[in-house]
């Protein structure tokens, strides 16, 4: 059955506090989960408050500073900081999203920060993507080919073929999208989720692959691709504004005439 | 979950057709309601004998037949949509799919054994 309660061990708790001890009146509260693997406490909610005088405006910024600043136990993924990695993926304000993407100020009130959800939590902020990328590979995410193309020559491509792949290349992989789905919540080991998906009609869409009928016989499974329901989650959260499920509309499409 | 490569490479069923009947079943679902709502909005007397008179006719007849098929066939598609959802057990899933549609065909049986009914009295 799919479980619609936390077990005992994953119920969150009131954790630790850590005013400001400073006189600027511009603060804001984050309130942010924390949990470790290295003792037997539940998660809990660490709030923080913080002066936004001295922050950037992105919620990463104020992530880094309280690490740097305030509790450097605080966990998270980041890295390019301007919304090409995907690493700094994470639930804030009720929506997934990049933190170097996530301005402070569209959040009223204080600022709630949880790990992507539904994953498995290695620490904190840190989400185990290891499924999600199994899945990923599974779709075989790179160009097939049978045939090499003339000796010196490139694989052509039209300005026209190539515009199909515009929405889909852009993806980072972040896993907002497939996290954001109930169908994935509830069947995330057999579903693979709307970013793999799209990134499945990345390659069904180009011009320059030759797999198409495989790639799209391979996704005629009623779990890998058929419990996408349209909730349409995965379009309302992407950070890069793309639509995972037009992609996988557009699949369902192109199995009806094959 | 952990997922390994025998998890990610079985197959269940073949979504296609069914993804393919739900929607074509909805739209064949949707001027039938409508007609029969309708139709029995713009009833002037809704005594036993008039209804049952409507009923009669065989073009309405055919219709509302023809209704419930569709009804009751998209109905069991979506039903088994829900289970799969929501039953990861296998054999749990299994049963309740059979069940559901035990249920369903019982229920197609009852309503249009209805209909014969009222037509040949």
């Amino acid at each position: 059955m799919a479980e619609f309660s936390l077990p005992k061990n994953s119920k969150v708790q009131e954790g630790k506090d850590f005013p400001y001890k400073g006189k600027s009146e511009n603060k804001k509260v984050f309130n942010i989960y924390r949990w470790s693997p290295d003792d037997d406490d539940n998660p809990r909610i660490d709030t923080y408050t913080i002066d936004m005088d001295d922050c950037g405006p992105m919620v990463l910024d104020a992530l880094i500073k309280i690490k740097d600043e305030i509790d450097s136990s605080l966990t998270f993924r980041r890295s390019c900081r301007e919304g090409i990695c995907g690493s700094c993926s994470m639930n804030v304000d009720g929506t997934n999203t990049l933190a170097c993407l996530k301005s402070i100020e569209d959040v009223k009130g204080s600022v709630n920060i949880y790990p992507l959800p539904h994953m498995p939590v290695i620490k904190d902020l840190v989400p185990d993507l290891t499924d999600a990328y199994k899945q990923l590979t599974s779709i075989k995410p790179w160009l097939q080919t049978a045939n090499k193309p003339e000796e010196g020559n490139e694989r052509h491509q039209s300005p026209k073929e190539r515009e199909k792949l515009d929405g889909l290349w852009e993806c980072v992989l972040c896993f907002s999208c497939s996290t954001s789905c109930p169908s994935y919540w509830w069947n995330g080991d057999k579903y693979l989720g709307p970013a793999a998906l799209l990134q499945a009609y990345r390659w069904i869409a180009d011009s320059r692959d030759e797999a198409k009928e495989e790639r799209l016989k391979d996704l005629q499974d009623s779990f890998k691709l058929y419990r996408c329901h349209t909730i349409m989650n995965c379009t309302k959260t992407c950070p890069k504004g793309l639509n995972p499920a037009k992609a996988i509309g557009e699949i369902k499409k192109l199995q009806l005439e094959t | 979950m952990s997922l390994n490569n025998k998890k990610l490479n079985r197959n269940f069923h073949n979504g296609v057709p069914h993804w393919k009947f739900q929607r074509i079943s909805a739209i064949i679902n949707m001027p039938l309601i409508i007609w029969f709502v309708y139709s029995i909005i713009k009833f002037s007397d809704y005594s036993h004998i008039s209804v049952t008179e409507w009923v009669k006719n065989p073009i309405n007849c055919i219709l509302i037949s023809f209704m419930f098929a569709s009804i009751f066939y998209h109905s069991s598609l979506g039903i088994q949509v829900v289970i799969e959802d929501y039953i990861s057990e296998i054999k749990s899933r299994a049963f309740l799919l059979n069940f559901s549609k035990i249920i369903i065909f019982f229920l197609f049986i009852v309503s249009f054994g209805s209909l014969v009914n009222i037509y040949i009295k």
